[in-house]
């Protein structure tokens, strides 16, 4: 389980629908050392709520 | 000039009284997590400013998002186009969870404001040390520290190499004296307690060290 979830902005938002837990299957409690989210926190800067763990940018149009 | 604050200072010390300062700091450690939705950490405060750009990057994000309406929306739509059928799947299932716990995301503070909070940190101690005739610039903590190193060149390369360490330990530990002792161990968060009994124990080990090789 990612250390970091419990300060994480988007952790809980990411229980709000079963869709969505999809992020928390595949990062925060699988793979959480390749979340963009956990690295920029390792790096000390802040994190946008933005941000999601695939690197990606909400509001972002997703690449074809 | 008479202290206007002597009457209410106890005498024969340097320092305020105890319950002035509990009472400040409590204020603050219920005040700033109650207005700003993030814990009091004048470190992590500081490391903020120091990303001056980044934070202010990720304002702008944020405030582009809140513009564009609904979070949950615009996570679902990024999650579709993220795990694709898998999503597509999931979105009829209801989650089992429990709702989030409806504390909004804190309020991302601008670099501009974190430095007019250390602005008022300085202003504070400068009034504080101004009321009690202590106002002046000195490299020194006292003839304790000068019996050990001087007033000197020796001095100030000693409190900036000890700055320095502070500084490295605080971003190791994820906190400082006010974000884990203040903040963390009044959240009775466990992490905090072990992190404060660890810097202060250091404290007291290193301050037994010194007076027992330096005399």
């Amino acid at each position: 389980m990612c250390p970091h979830a419990e300060s994480c902005e988007l952790f809980p938002q990411f229980s709000l629908k079963a869709a969505l837990k999809l992020w928390q299957i595949h990062y925060c409690e699988a793979t959480f050392e390749g979340c963009e989210r956990y690295k920029l926190s390792l790096e000390g800067k802040p994190v946008p709520i933005t941000l999601l763990p695939d690197g990606t940018s909400l509001g972002a149009k997703p690449a074809k | 000039m008479q202290n206007p604050l002597s009457n209410l200072l106890p005498a024969q010390s340097i320092y305020w009284p105890w319950w002035a300062g509990a009472l400040a700091l409590g204020f603050i450690a219920i005040f700033f997590p109650l207005v700003l939705r993030r814990p009091l950490g004048v470190s992590g405060l500081l490391g903020r400013l120091v990303h001056w750009k980044e934070e202010n990057e990720a304002a702008d994000a944020e405030e582009q998002l809140a513009e564009a309406g609904d979070l949950e929306a615009a996570l679902m739509t990024a999650t579709l186009a993220r795990f694709g059928d898998e999503a597509a799947r999931q979105q009829a299932v209801p989650s089992c969870d429990e709702p989030a716990t409806g504390e909004g995301p804190s309020v991302r503070i601008r670099p501009a404001e974190h430095f007019m909070f250390f602005v008022a940190v300085l202003i504070g101690a400068f009034l504080a040390a101004l009321t009690h005739g202590m106002a002046e610039l000195r490299w020194s903590l006292g003839p304790a520290f000068e019996s050990y190193f001087g007033s000197g060149a020796l001095s100030m390369g000693v409190l900036a190499a000890g700055g320095l360490m502070i500084g490295f330990g605080v971003r190791m530990g994820g906190g400082c004296t006010s974000g884990h002792g203040l903040t963390g161990c009044g959240a009775f968060q466990p992490a905090s307690f072990l992190g404060t009994a660890s810097f202060f124990g250091a404290g007291v080990a290193v301050a037994f060290l010194l007076r027992g090789l330096l005399g």
